[in-house]
């Protein structure tokens, strides 16, 4: 049973995590062999779902070759079936004072936090094991990788807890989690989108489906018409003028770099999304997740 | 006040002109607001500038003026001048002097509205009238030059420090006449007027004798000195002095320690030689070896490089002299009349070596003795606008101080 305070810190998510049942989250390779999950296996097992025939080389197991075909034909064949195995998921969210933007209301925090808890729905309900860091100002609070449905809990839970602010060790996170079969990073990619997405290359080389979900808030595409002192929450000290003649400037250089940031992970094979505060949690979910399915496909 | 360089003044008028001018231009900043995506915005200025009638910030504007001002000032070189007197009256009281009531006479006649009295003998002080009638002769020396220091001290650097008469009532003898006198006479642009009382008399030489044996050069320079008689007031001794001779000088005698071979006095750590010998009066340029060093007192007699060669120093109620110089037995110095001289002013009664002798003319200056010198054209000395400036740029500092206070509380650049 659920502690009551745990169920209500679900609550608000409930409509979501209603909107997304029967959504899959396939890999986008045969995964590793493991626990047995939803996932082609990259090993060719004995499970009884059939997939092919194929001749028999020296060296092969005789224990898989098909007698009876052997017998009807007398020719030497395989019996090939595909075995299923979980994929680990690893999610990163990002809690940088950047996040903490817009300051009042619905931000890129609370965005990112729904994104997280939409993701791990998905993936527990494919059987895999989902595991959540929080890279913080203070460090990193994880909560490591589950298979049962309560970690959505654990999860929001943490999210309530975690106060966003200052520089977030999101990089070393990332470098962390290298290793994970899957790994996904929602951010803002400010403050340090350097050293992040040459953490995130380096997952990706080493055999890793990297996902990036990019949050950015709607009054960063589409700042205020009037002039105001701009500051930096993550170092206040750096300040800058918007007006009507910066703002064509800024609107440029921001969609070029977010341009490069999506080029540099599609470089790394990486998957990319790109989504604002006003977009619905469910459609960036979908689009996460469907966008894989139909690479898989 | 007065200034030393009026044109900062025109300077900082123009810089409050420029400071009234920014106040009717106000600036401000926009409003600040958080943007994480800050960096993608391109430098620029954040000012945004709107021209007014009037006038904004009245309580910065007026300290920024304040500041200009205190620094104008500063820069200019403020200062408050003092007046100078209308005449100084230079009074003599030391030994010299003959009669005291013709000089306090003198003194008060010569003083008019807003004069200034300086009395002296070895030292000078400020005095009132009624001080000066009450002035006594003193016993000590007089120090013309101690007098001149406290009527420039007076006159400061006063711009109307021309019209300050110098009245000078004095015997000037001699004795009283250093060669400090003549540049403060010749920095004395006002001017100057003397007026000569009678000296006083000398005192008579006292009588004396000299203990010596065989042929001694001192007793040769001494001989034709005056009141040579056994148990004079003033004792020569030509080797080191016994208990007795000090017991005797402690009784109110003068006992002059010339020894032949150095005994009793000093020796000093270099020996060495000097070309001459000095007093006031008299010189003498001749090789004498120094060897020895008198004791420590007043120096009668110097050495050509300024050190004591002989002292005098008070025991009881007399006197002891120390005299280092030695006389060479085979030569004729000590015959020489500047050496005489020299010896026999050792024979003086205690306390300093006596001389009224009028003051012949040791400068030019000195020419217009007895009448009111004209006025000469001497090269005025820098203005010393005294701490003023500093104060005012110290107050400066703390008005910008304020200033900068308030910006930053304000929050806003105007």
């Amino acid at each position: 049973m659920l502690r009551s305070s745990a169920a209500a810190s679900l609550v608000p998510y409930a409509e979501l995590l209603d909107s997304l049942n029967g959504l899959t989250w396939p890999s986008q390779v045969r995964v590793r062999g493991g626990d047995p999950g939803s996932h082609r296996s990259n090993r060719l097992g004995r499970s009884p779902e059939f997939t092919e025939y194929r001749a028999y080389r020296p060296g092969d197991d005789l224990r898989r070759l098909d007698w009876k075909l052997l017998g009807r034909t007398d020719r030497l064949f395989l019996r090939i079936a595909d075995d299923h195995a979980a994929l680990r998921t690893s999610i990163v969210v990002d809690a940088s004072a950047s996040m903490r933007f817009p300051v009042e209301g619905y931000g890129k925090w609370e965005h990112a936090c729904a994104i997280a808890l939409g993701l791990t729905s998905v993936a527990i309900s494919d059987g895999d094991a989902v595991g959540i860091s929080v890279a913080t100002a203070a460090g990193e609070r994880a909560i490591p990788p589950r298979r049962r449905r309560d970690v959505l809990h654990d999860i929001a839970e943490l999210f309530q807890s975690v106060k966003t602010g200052g520089e977030a060790a999101l990089t070393g996170v990332v470098e962390r989690l290298a290793t994970s079969p899957r790994l996904v990073v929602i951010t803002d990619f400010l403050g340090e989108s350097e050293r992040a997405l040459g953490a995130l290359r380096v997952a990706a080389a080493a055999g890793a489906e990297v996902f990036a979900v990019h949050v950015v808030a709607e009054a960063e595409l589409d700042p205020p018409q009037r002039a105001f002192m701009a500051s930096d929450p993550e170092r206040p000290e750096f300040r800058r003028a918007m007006s009507e003649a910066s703002r064509a400037t800024y609107l440029e250089q921001f969609a070029t770099w977010r341009e490069r940031v999506a080029g540099e992970l599609h470089a790394m094979n990486g998957n990319y999304r790109l989504t604002s505060t006003s977009e619905p949690v469910r459609d960036v979910v979908r689009r996460v997740v469907l966008g894989a399915a139909g690479a898989a496909a | 006040m007065n200034f030393v360089a009026p044109l900062w003044l025109a300077a900082a008028g123009l810089v409050g002109a420029g400071v009234v001018i920014a106040h009717l231009f106000r600036s401000t900043v926009p409003p600040q607001d958080v943007l994480p995506t800050v960096s993608f915005i391109p430098e620029s200025t954040p000012l945004t500038v709107m021209r007014s009638r009037r006038v904004s910030d009245w309580l910065m504007l007026v300290l920024r003026l304040t500041v200009v001002a205190l620094l104008g000032l500063a820069l200019a070189g403020a200062h408050l001048e003092r007046r100078a007197p209308s005449n100084i009256v230079l009074v003599d009281a030391s030994r010299a002097v003959g009669s005291m009531p013709e000089v306090v006479d003198s003194a008060l006649n010569a003083e008019f509205p807003g004069g200034k009295f300086v009395v002296f003998d070895s030292a000078a002080r400020i005095a009132t009238a009624d001080e000066v009638r009450a002035l006594t002769r003193s016993n000590v020396r007089g120090s013309l030059s101690a007098a001149l220091v406290v009527a420039h001290r007076l006159v400061g650097h006063a711009r109307d420090m021309d019209r300050t008469q110098l009245v000078i009532v004095s015997p000037t003898v001699r004795e009283e006449v250093d060669s400090a006198v003549d540049p403060l006479i010749d920095l004395w642009t006002g001017t100057l007027k003397t007026v000569r009382v009678a000296a006083a008399r000398p005192p008579a030489a006292g009588s004396w004798e000299i203990r010596t044996s065989g042929d001694d050069p001192i007793a040769a320079a001494l001989a034709g000195a005056p009141n040579r008689r056994v148990g004079g007031g003033v004792h020569v001794v030509r080797s080191a002095a016994t208990a007795a001779d000090s017991q005797w000088a402690a009784a109110g005698g003068a006992l002059v320690v010339w020894p032949t071979n150095g005994g009793g006095l000093t020796r000093r750590a270099v020996a060495d030689s000097q070309g001459g010998i000095a007093t006031g009066r008299d010189v003498v340029v001749a090789q004498f070896a120094r060897e020895f060093q008198p004791g420590p007192g007043t120096a009668l007699v110097r050495w050509a490089d300024g050190e004591p060669a002989a002292t005098e120093r008070m025991l009881g109620s007399g006197c002891v002299r120390d005299v280092a110089i030695p006389v060479d037995d085979a030569g004729d110095v000590a015959l020489r009349e500047s050496f005489r001289g020299i010896a026999r002013s050792l024979l003086s009664p205690c306390g300093d070596v006596v001389n009224f002798e009028p003051v012949t003319v040791p400068s030019p200056q000195w020419q217009h003795f007895g009448e009111t010198a004209p006025l000469r054209t001497v090269p005025r000395a820098p203005v010393d606008t005294g701490k003023l400036p500093l104060l005012l740029a110290l107050v400066a500092a703390l008005v910008l101080g304020v200033e900068q206070l308030l910006r930053r509380r304000v929050g806003a650049v105007t």
